[in-house]
């Protein structure tokens, strides 16, 4: 009976201590000496794959190469190449700034409803007073379309959007549209439907990710503020969303990145003689990365400056969000606690 | 290797292949080949690389069922007048259009008339010998004419090898829509034409004549089996009876003067059920066409030029999303963005 009520006390009891050791020191002495080299993985591996090909792209981009009748010649060409990508040497246009438009275009439609709608579907998942029936089936309805493959989705969509296609026959005859009415055809009918094919495809991701986030939060605070009275939106406002920056600065770095490397899909939708090179009713959905696709096959030199310049774009925005996310009381908050506990630590151990 | 006829020249051009001569295939051999074949597997100076087993002079398919309603006429002479020049096709397509009340129209897309253009109209190249980006005054011919065809809704508005391109092959004219003719050659008579044109296809001559495709083999110079390689080449593309042979089993209009000849004169049939309407055949048509096919100007570049950056510059201009400078100048950007040796002036 007494062993049962005795506390946990007994194991620190029968561990050799030294002279004025703390036990949390004393166990760590105790602990077999396992040195497990995962910084130095993932340092190895960081180094090989990612930073490792993104120094020898800035120094590819350095250089010009010209492939002609299958024989290519490479010379040194400095800044030649980017100055060429963004229209300022002389007699060359700037392809890159028009594609980056397109891209940008093509990622603004489809980030900002998907925001929003996952916002509001990740709130209601997780609202207790809502209390959402079927929340498991919606949850993997929404992600469903991430796992088809992008390149399939987007030739069944270029199948149905089509001028004599399903969609556009039945709108036809509805007398809804014009007879000569095409998407495809269409700076706008091509690119917000490519940002719909996308919203689509990727708003079961944000969704999840944001009820993971949701879920995080404690609910005493929630509590707290029913007590106070206070209504739906407020909470939401004003608890759910300020917690919520640390995922939804994930959510948006990683859409950024994936939304300024958009291929697939545009190159498969709309792409007239099914080179995937040229986007759209007069190359107005060509992204970047499909001109990356286009360059690297004869001209490297030029891919190289097309993808370090899209890596500094991609680096800048993040570090807006950064900025913007850092910036925040909570973080500021939650970095002096650490501060200030990294210091206590520190002076604690000099008096011991 | 098999090479393409839209980038055979960038291999021919390089030092990639081996000549013909080098593999002891001689003139002589190659003799009994279409000129311009010849003329498409040489290089510069002449030194033929590559060999063609077809041949594919180019040709207009009209689907006679719809030219008896909406032309009125299935007699071959009468349509070959009809299609005689580009005026009278217009003419002909705003018939068909008004008669049909727009559910069959004479071609599909603006887009089918451009080898004939391309590959048939052009007297210069892409570029000049100084590397210089130059537009074939017929290129412009084409791109006005594609602008009356949308202009005035006379085709369809399809892309080569698209869904609703391939759709309209099979159309009724009353229920669904139907395009009246194509262009085609050999290989896409016997191989494109659905079930809905056996037996009801007349071919008549384009205004231009032309060429449509053809694939080349060639040895590589480290090519290991240069025996094998010569002997391929040679049973292929010289021999008269193995390309009759080939003729035989899929219906190939085969890049040979004699096994042409031999063909048409014995009246062999393949194995292809399909037939023309009527008492023509194809060999027979095709073998007084291809002569007198002009490849001078062909480019090693002309694959994508041809195929993607010059139908983008089209459809802008037809579809009136620039005028006919701006067009002409974005082709020009993009044609040497693709291939920064070759200036835009």
């Amino acid at each position: 009976m007494e062993d049962a009520l005795r506390p946990s006390r007994t194991r620190r009891e029968t561990l050799p201590y030294e002279e004025g050791e703390t036990s949390a020191a004393a166990q760590r002495r105790q602990l077999p000496e396992v040195r497990l080299p995962v910084h130095r993985a993932f340092f190895i591996a960081y180094l090989v794959f990612s930073l490792w090909p993104l120094l020898s792209t800035f120094y590819y981009s350095l250089f010009e190469y010209t492939t002609r009748n299958l024989k290519t010649t490479i010379t040194f060409a400095g800044w030649k190449n980017y100055l060429s990508v963004l229209g300022i040497a002389a007699g060359e246009r700037g392809y890159f700034l028009s594609y980056l438009g397109n891209t940008l275009r093509i990622w603004i439609f489809n980030f900002v409803p998907q925001m929003l709608l996952s916002l509001l579907a990740a709130a209601w998942l997780t609202d207790n007073r809502v209390r959402l029936r079927g929340g498991g089936v919606y949850k993997i309805m929404v992600y469903m379309p991430n796992i088809i493959t992008a390149a399939s989705i987007s030739l069944l969509f270029c199948a149905l959007l089509s001028k004599y296609g399903p969609v556009m026959s039945t709108l036809r005859s509805m007398g809804l549209i014009g007879e000569n009415a095409d998407i495809m055809q269409s700076m706008w009918g091509t690119s917000i439907s490519i940002s719909m094919i996308l919203f689509w495809m990727w708003y079961g991701n944000t969704t999840l990710l944001l009820v993971a986030g949701m879920i995080g939060i404690n609910p005493t605070l929630y509590e707290a503020a029913d007590v106070d009275g206070a209504t739906g939106n407020q909470k939401f406002f004003h608890i759910t969303l300020p917690l919520l920056k640390p995922v939804m600065l994930y959510v948006l770095v990683t859409s950024v990145i994936g939304g300024l490397q958009l291929y697939d899909i545009p190159a498969l939708f709309n792409v007239g003689q099914g080179s995937g090179y040229m986007g759209g009713p007069n190359d107005t959905s060509t992204t970047v990365t499909m001109y990356i696709m286009r360059l690297h096959t004869t001209d490297t030199g030029r891919a190289a400056a097309v993808s370090v310049l899209l890596f500094l774009i991609t680096l800048a925005i993040s570090l807006i969000f950064f900025r913007v996310f850092n910036g925040s009381d909570e973080y500021e908050q939650a970095r002096r606690e650490r501060k200030r506990r990294r210091l206590a630590r520190k002076g604690g151990a000099g008096n011991d | 290797m098999l090479l393409e006829v839209g980038y055979v020249q960038k291999y021919v051009q390089s030092d990639y292949l081996m000549s013909l001569a080098d593999l002891g295939i001689t003139a002589e051999d190659t003799a009994d080949q279409f000129a311009y074949n010849i003329a498409l597997g040489s290089d510069a100076s002449g030194v033929q690389k590559a060999s063609f087993w077809q041949a594919t002079p180019g040709c207009i398919q009209i689907r006679a069922d719809l030219a008896e309603a909406y032309l009125g006429t299935t007699d071959q002479a009468a349509l070959e007048e009809i299609f005689s020049s580009w005026d009278s096709i217009l003419e002909a397509a705003r018939t068909v259009n008004e008669a049909s009340g727009g559910m069959v129209k004479l071609f599909s897309g603006y887009d089918d008339l451009k080898y004939i253009f391309l590959n048939g109209a052009r007297s210069v190249g892409w570029y000049d010998e100084n590397d210089v980006i130059q537009v074939d005054e017929a290129m412009v011919e084409y791109m006005e004419y594609s602008k009356v065809l949308y202009d005035e809704e006379l085709t369809f508005n399809t892309a080569m090898w698209g869904t609703d391109w391939a759709a309209l092959k099979d159309g009724d004219g009353t229920s669904s829509q139907a395009a009246l003719a194509y262009c085609g050659c050999p290989w896409y008579t016997y191989w494109s034409l659905t079930e809905t044109w056996n037996n009801n296809t007349i071919l008549v001559d384009a205004p231009i004549q032309f060429y449509w495709g053809g694939t080349g083999l060639a040895a590589t110079v480290g090519c290991s089996d240069t025996e094998m390689a010569a002997q391929i080449i040679r049973a292929c593309t010289c021999d008269a009876e193995f390309m009759t042979g080939i003729y035989e089993a899929n219906g190939d209009f085969v890049n040979n003067l004699s096994a042409i000849d031999n063909i048409v004169a014995n009246g062999l049939k393949g194995t292809s059920t399909f037939t023309l309407y009527g008492e023509q055949s194809i060999p027979e048509f095709f073998s007084a066409r291809g002569e007198g096919i002009d490849v001078s100007c062909v480019t090693a570049e002309d694959m994508t030029i041809c195929e993607t950056l010059f139908p983008a510059a089209v459809n802008a201009y037809a579809q009136g999303t620039s005028d006919l400078d701006t067009a002409i100048a974005d082709f020009k950007a993009s044609v040497h963005d693709t291939y920064p040796y070759l200036a835009v002036e």
